[in-house]
């Protein structure tokens, strides 16, 4: 599978100088020596509590901000055409009431990037086929609202149909489903599987919900203080994990020990 | 047992621009001394709005109807300055994002006292001891009240939140999504917390929440809203392991398991309903797989007095058990 990677994280580390205003605060370190590899087609689910630096991972992959020491790289990615090209990527934020502007109708929001990408011609069939894609329909009802008058969920796809349009390589997620009601994010995260199983798109899903991570994930990272403290398939994280952080996670999603039948009559 | 707070044919409109919103239809609702009492639905579905329709702190534009009564005493439409001395010293109220709600200027022991100065004449020896026996209980080290909330995490500010709704003893909490915007491990301490401060001041509490799996852990009885009506209502265990209601179904269907072989788990499909709207029948409908002839014509019944379920489905299995 080594030879289907998409990117590379090799000893990344970030550490943010502090900048206060009497120079004194101490430096953080987010990320400490990070190695991680996204392979092509995986949905690479990045867990830990806030502070450990997930967001921050994120932020480097998408260029948003510059490591301190260490390497990304990116495959080259060669589809049926001379040149390569690098892979895309592309981000659903946290809150979907803060990502989308107030002042741009669902259709100006998710032509955006189009525009920005391939100057003014937008496909408007483009945008419906994004739209539908997300589970919208009927799309014409939705081209001329604003963000204000949907629902979370609605947004959150909104979100997702943006970041789908220019047919990225892959999706940096950072906690889709924390700001939404729980009926919902099984919904959002559903059509998160079905855009993986239909495109082959890659995701990386950051959360700090292992529940959540265990729906989705073929591989899981589980991050603490900076640091990667476990890596491993699905099944590897929550059927035998072997560091202490990642099995208090495990105990904290079944209740601790309440609703234990529901866990083990699994294996 | 006279119940500690009793609300009664509650309904609430407010009238916007946009035309009335219908909140809360009718809603029968009760907390006993002692007692913790769950309140579950998705957003929009007017959890609190009942919560602030109790406190009264969503006065304007309001048009309510129904009783509220508070351990026997009408607090609905009783004066400002009556209600005031209500809130705070027999009421705490947790805010919703009540990370954000204190002040990030003021320090922690100022707010704490400004709260206390409200209600009583506590001597500043007093009012020391009480704000440091608070922050003890809640598991922050009393030192740190001369700090400003920015300088604690967001699960230590939801601690000083909950300490300062507990600071006078009240007989009633309202917790309004305490523990929405935690982290997973946390959350499981504030869920904790909740429940000793219940149990070490004997006071009644009413969480709100639109996770039921997280809030079940702690409350004895717990009530599910959809679109502004209590769809169904009963004991933890009645709630968990025999929902009658195709919501209360829907919504206990949807947890996440923890397995390790691929699932694929149903959300409930469909739009949350407009509160624009005024619906003739069951507001579900829509959204429900179970709808039969009868839903389509006539009203499912109301969920007050003895009945538990909104649904015809649920009358039917309670009338003639097959």
């Amino acid at each position: 599978m080594d030879d289907f990677w998409l990117i590379k994280i090799d000893n990344v580390s970030k550490v943010f100088k502090g900048r206060g205003m009497f120079r004194n605060e101490p430096e953080v370190k987010a990320l400490d020596n990070v190695s991680l590899t996204v392979k092509k087609g995986e949905v690479l689910g990045i867990i830990g509590e806030s502070g450990s630096g997930k967001t921050t991972l994120g932020k480097l992959i998408l260029g948003l901000l510059k490591p301190t020491s260490g390497n990304i790289s990116f495959a080259d990615i060669n589809n049926n055409s001379t040149e390569n090209r690098k892979p895309l990527v592309q981000v659903i934020f946290q809150d979907p009431y803060d990502s989308l502007s107030h002042m741009m109708t669902v259709e100006q929001l998710v032509a955006e990037p189009c525009i920005i990408n391939n100057g003014k011609n937008v496909d408007r069939n483009r945008i419906i086929r994004a739209l539908e894609s997300v589970g919208l329909t009927p799309v014409e009802s939705f081209l001329r609202k604003y963000p204000h008058t949907l629902s979370g969920g609605q947004r959150q796809r909104v979100a997702i149909a943006r970041a789908m349009i220019s047919e990225p390589d892959m999706i940096i997620a950072d906690e889709p489903i924390s700001m939404l009601d729980a009926s919902i994010g099984v919904d959002i995260l559903n059509l998160m599987l079905d855009m993986k199983e239909r495109t082959g798109i890659t995701f990386l899903f950051i959360t700090h919900d292992i529940a959540a991570a265990a729906y989705i994930s073929d591989n899981i990272a589980v991050m603490k203080e900076g640091k990667i403290v476990e890596y491993g398939s699905r099944k590897q994280i929550i059927s035998d994990c072997c560091h202490e952080y990642t099995k208090s996670l495990l105990l904290s999603a079944t209740g601790a020990g309440t609703e234990n039948e529901y866990f083990c009559s699994e294996f | 047992m006279m119940s500690l707070l009793d609300v009664q044919g509650l309904t609430v409109n407010f009238s916007t621009k946009e035309g009335i919103h219908y909140v809360l239809k009718n809603v029968d609702f009760n907390i006993n001394k002692g007692e913790i009492v769950g309140l579950i639905g998705e957003s929009g579905s007017g959890k609190s709005t009942l919560a602030m329709t109790i406190l009264d702190i969503n006065s304007r534009s309001r048009e309510m109807s129904g009783n509220i009564s508070f351990s026997g005493e009408k607090i609905d439409n009783i004066k400002k300055e009556k209600m005031r001395q209500l809130r705070g010293k027999r009421i705490g109220f947790v805010p919703q994002s009540s990370m954000n709600a204190l002040n990030p200027l003021v320090k922690i022991k100022s707010q704490f006292f400004e709260s206390i100065k409200a209600h009583t004449n506590m001597s500043r020896e007093e009012m020391l001891s009480l704000t440091t026996r608070s922050l003890e209980m809640v598991g922050i080290t009393p030192s740190r009240m001369n700090s400003c909330p920015y300088e604690f995490s967001g699960g230590q500010r939801q601690r000083i939140m909950i300490a300062l709704s507990m600071l006078l003893s009240p007989e009633l909490i309202i917790a309004d999504e305490p523990t929405t915007a935690l982290d997973a491990t946390v959350q499981l301490k504030i869920i904790e917390l909740l429940k000793n401060v219940v149990q070490q001041k004997q006071t009644s509490m009413l969480v709100i929440s639109h996770d039921l799996h997280t809030i079940s852990k702690i409350c004895d009885r717990i009530y599910i809203m959809y679109a502004g009506r209590i769809v169904e209502t009963g004991t933890r265990d009645e709630i968990l392991n025999n929902p009658v209601h195709p919501y209360t179904q829907k919504l206990l269907a949807s947890r996440l398991p923890l397995m390790c072989e691929p699932v694929r788990v149903k959300g409930i499909s469909g739009t949350p309903p407009s509160t624009l709207k005024k619906y003739e029948v069951c507001e579900f409908m829509e959204r429900c797989d179970r709808v039969s002839e009868i839903c389509r014509t006539v009203r499912p019944p109301e969920c007050t007095g003895s009945m538990k379920v909104a649904c015809h489905l649920g009358c039917n299995l309670e009338c003639h058990p097959e």
